[in-house]
């Protein structure tokens, strides 16, 4: 990568010069009504537009030599279009910032990247360890994390978790001792360094290992800790706030200490972590308290969706059917109950399920109602939740594990409610998403007046798709379907990564998945616009007066 | 659209429209979806007319970004590099015929060498650039290697999967099965994913380094290794440790030794250990007799390899006899180890 890839000629193609270059520079910039989707090249030396077979006859006739849209250029001498190097540049320059001044010393201290199949290795099952491997794959993947890791972002060398030298001592009364004090010394962030360069290593097509990581997991995750099938979701959460402590060393950074009044500004929870918004209006004296909440993902209640669809499903097949004729209702209710029933499953879609998270909800029963400072006494009230602070990944988490009541549990016989007790089920089902996810109406600022460049900063890619396989909560395989660039157009296709078997696959197969986690990466990074968070404040403030300074904290 | 415009639009105006309208986008994702692979395959071309230029320069030993303007101008068919200028002439999708890695110089594989889409290698003997497409085959991933222990139906290393997958393709579904079968690139080795070893990062609960199979890495830390390690589970651990290994060392042609090692662990069950203890003498007594055994399993086996390298036999048989007589005379170990000293110095003197 780098700069101009190298080995390129000079021009796209013989016909080019620097003149025309700067003539094409200057007719896309003073022209913005380019019909984008539409397959037309202008001329470069008159007004003349068509397609590919207009544009040659228009050469035999005037000689003229090229066309351009607002993205491509036609040589009409070559009949083909031409790919200037200078227009390679600007798609690139994001990834060579740095490696611009010490060219020289880069290039005599390191050795050519090997050739090979890249961002396709797999990764061992060390047992019954898929949960790690599908949530691994979607990060080594992550453009974003995989800058931060490969960029040394957490100081392997220096990192002071792990730094401890060795110490070799054979005595065996202090053996234990010694070994409890270096428990502590295993850093999550180190082996997930590891993991990353491991992951990016092409020269062999064996698969890779997070020995280290599962090591350094177990430690630090006492609950998980142990041979066995873990929730996935769980393991991400748990993880990323592992991170979050290794990036925010009270030694290092006595300023980023964990603290209630103020968010946390580490690289993790700039990319995992999100804040919801909620704002509860008392519906007597309708004063509104707004609390955050941090997520690190969002959870999808798509069985709600499903049940609900059903509903309109079977109402509107209800609505279809002929209204019943008194003498023969009999037979006709059964064959719109066949109609029902012949109905295919509803299938609820992603932005249903933020719809409903988001919309406003009414707290009127007797255990939701809340405290109301004002009145002085128990009101009902209407919530709202809403995002405050978009992630640059966006983690969306389709409940499909729930407990499954026993029938006649409410109603215990014996005085004692026994909902508590219940069976682990897993909610199979599919759940539309889409691959372009569009986050705008479900923030604070979804106002209709909303700007352009609000919008553009809410536009999620999918990247990644964990399935989870099986009948049962509790056990099962994970796997993940995850878009990788390749070749050297850095075109971005989807390889499904189960464990050690990476094989390519097609975007509609991904589509297909029942999905469990679902992982959206932030299109357009907003450029650093210093520390956004000042200008936040915690605690009460009315929802639209605040517009201006709801900053998306992503950069 | 507006309101005021319907007004004039008749139905025919609206469908002519419509269609317009549909036609155009449709061409737009076409357009799109062409110029992409297009593009990518056009500057493949570009980049190897001009690695091409490089590999043509190094061999007349110039250099390509030479900025003197005397320089006599190196080109090839498809490009030029003058005064540190590279051009290119004509169309490099017409004029190169070929792609090669600008990374490594090598050329490109454009199709798998085997699974879906695939095609041989348009020669065999050249090294291509590493990066070759990816293969799309059923269980096996896509460097062509499946996961240990899954086997193709019928044969072994994938052969008829591969048939199926011809068969559907058209060219094959005329001719008869065994033109694909000869087709197929049996130089291809599906190569079973191995599991590796991986070095233990508990390094403190044991002295010195644990290097044990990736996929029993859980067990291990689960086991004595990490969480475990009480004395229950380590006894646990030993008696699973004693227990497996008892039918491969049932097979070892030295059962005197092993059984001599186990006893040690038989302290414990009571049960077994006279049994064990009469087995030992019968053992001990057999094991004067057979001892010459070994050492004739191993003239065999250089016998053997005698025979790998050359056609001679007789010369074997020659050298066979002088060591079998030391050896029944006296000294085992001694002329054991005279003999296989004595033996290699001919064979070498043989073979070259």
């Amino acid at each position: 990568m780098g700069r101009c890839p190298p080995y390129m000629p000079s021009y796209g193609c013989e016909h080019l010069n620097r003149d025309i270059l700067n003539t094409i520079k200057s007719i896309r910039e003073s022209r913005s009504n380019w019909l984008e989707d539409l397959v037309h090249y202008t001329c470069l030396d008159c007004e003349e537009t068509g397609s590919f077979i207009t544009l040659n006859k228009h050469h035999e006739a005037t000689k003229h030599g090229f066309a351009v849209n607002a993205k491509h250029l036609y040589c009409m001498r070559c009949r083909d279009l031409v790919y200037d190097p200078s227009t390679f540049k600007s798609r690139k320059r994001k990834q060579l910032q740095l490696s611009e001044e010490d060219e020289t010393y880069i290039s005599t201290n390191t050795v050519p990247k090997p050739c090979g199949r890249e961002g396709v290795r797999g990764l061992f099952n060390l047992g019954e360890t898929c949960y790690m491997n599908a949530v691994l794959q979607m990060m080594v993947h992550n453009n974003l994390l995989a800058q931060y890791f490969l960029g040394m972002g957490h100081p392997v060398h220096t990192c002071p978790i792990s730094r401890e030298p060795e110490k070799k001592n054979d005595s065996d009364d202090s053996e234990d001792e010694l070994a409890e004090d270096k428990e502590q010394k295993t850093c999550v962030a180190c082996a997930m360094t590891e993991v990353f360069s491991d992951a990016n290593t092409v020269d062999q097509p064996v698969p890779a290992h997070a020995v280290n990581l599962l090591f350094a997991s177990w430690k630090h995750i006492p609950i998980m800790s142990g041979k066995g099938q873990q929730d996935a979701q769980e393991w991400f959460t748990i993880i990323i706030d592992k991170l979050h402590e290794s990036a925010v060393n009270p030694s290092q950074n006595p300023a980023f200490k964990p603290n209630h009044k103020k968010h946390c500004l580490c690289f993790f929870h700039k990319v995992f972590y999100g804040r919801f918004s909620s704002d509860v209006a008392c519906d007597v004296c309708h004063k509104t308290t707004t609390t955050e909440s941090e997520y690190s993902s969002i959870d999808l209640d798509f069985q709600k969706q499903k049940k609900r669809k059903k509903k309109l499903m079977k109402e509107a097949a209800a609505a279809s059917a002929p209204p019943p004729v008194s003498s023969a209702n009999a037979a006709n209710r059964r064959a719109a109950a066949a109609a029902v029933q012949q109905l295919p499953p509803p299938v609820p879609t992603l932005s249903e399920c933020l719809k409903a998270y988001t919309s406003p909800e009414a707290l009127f029963q007797e255990s939701q109602q809340i405290d109301c400072q004002t009145c002085k006494r128990k009101t009902t009230a209407q919530k709202c939740t809403r995002v405050r602070k978009l992630p640059a990944i966006l983690t969306m988490h389709v409940k499909r594990f729930g407990m499954k009541k026993p029938p006649g549990a409410t109603t215990g016989s014996n005085g004692l409610v026994s909902s508590l007790i219940g069976t682990p089920e897993k909610y199979e089902g599919k759940l539309d998403f889409p691959l372009v996810l569009d986050m705008h109406p479900y923030t604070t600022h979804a106002q209709p007046n909303g700007s352009y460049r609000d919008r553009q900063h809410c536009i999620y890619d999918l990247e990644c798709v964990v399935v989870h396989q099986g009948d049962h909560a509790h056990t099962g395989h994970y796997y993940a379907f995850c878009r990788v660039a390749v070749g050297e157009g850095k075109e971005m296709k989807w390889f499904k990564f189960d464990d050690e078997i990476v094989s390519a696959t097609t975007t509609e197969e991904v589509l297909r998945q029942e999905a469990y986690l679902l992982f959206y990466g932030l299109r357009d990074i907003p450029s650093v616009c210093g520390p956004s968070v000042n200008g936040e404040t915690n605690g009460k403030h009315a929802n639209g007066t605040t517009n201006g300074d709801v900053k998306m904290e992503e950069s | 659209m507006a309101s005021g415009t319907t007004e004039s639009l008749t139905y025919e105006d609206h469908i002519a429209t419509m269609a317009h309208l549909l036609e155009a986008a449709i061409e737009g994702i076409v357009h799109d979806i062409v110029l992409e692979v297009h593009r990518e395959e056009k500057i493949a071309r570009m980049q190897t007319a001009v690695v091409d230029l490089n590999i043509r320069a190094e061999k007349l030993g110039k250099t390509i970004s030479d900025s003197n303007v005397d320089a006599e101008p190196v080109e090839t068919k498809a490009a030029v590099a003058h005064n540190g200028q590279i051009a290119l002439r004509g169309n490099p999708l017409k004029q190169v015929k070929h792609s090669r890695c600008p990374n490594c110089r090598k050329l490109r594989l454009w199709y798998p060498r085997v699974g879906f889409n695939s095609k041989p290698p348009p020669d065999p003997t050249v090294e291509y650039c590493k990066t070759e497409p990816v293969i799309i085959l059923d269980k096996h991933d896509v460097h062509g290697q499946r996961k240990k222990g899954v086997k193709m139906k019928g044969q072994p290393k994938g052969k008829l999967k591969n048939n199926k997958l011809r068969d559907t393709s058209p060219a094959s579904s005329i001719g008869d099965p065994s033109t694909p079968q000869s087709s197929m690139p049996d130089a291809f080795d599906f190569k079973e994913i191995d599991y590796p070893a991986a070095k233990c990062p508990n390094r403190n609960s044991h002295l010195g380094d644990h290097w044990k199979a990736v996929n029993l890495f859980a067990t291990h830390l689960n086991g004595s290794c990490w969480l475990k390690r009480d004395r229950a589970a380590k006894g646990e651990a030993n008696a699973k440790m004693s227990g497996t290994p008892k039918d491969s060392r049932a097979n070892s042609p030295k059962p005197a030794i092993t059984n001599g090692v186990k006893r040690k662990s038989d302290e414990k069950d009571s049960d077994s250990a006279p049994k064990k203890k009469q087995k030992l003498l019968d053992i001990k007594k057999l094991d004067k007799k057979p001892a010459p055994q070994p050492s004739k399993l191993r003239e065999q086996s250089t016998a053997g390899d005698d025979d790998d390298g050359s056609v001679k036999g007789e010369g074997d048989t020659i050298q066979v006899t002088p060591k079998s007589v030391p050896e029944e005379s006296a000294g085992k170990l001694k002329f054991n180890s005279s003999g296989v000293a004595r033996k290699k110095p001919p064979k070498t003197g043989k073979k070259s």
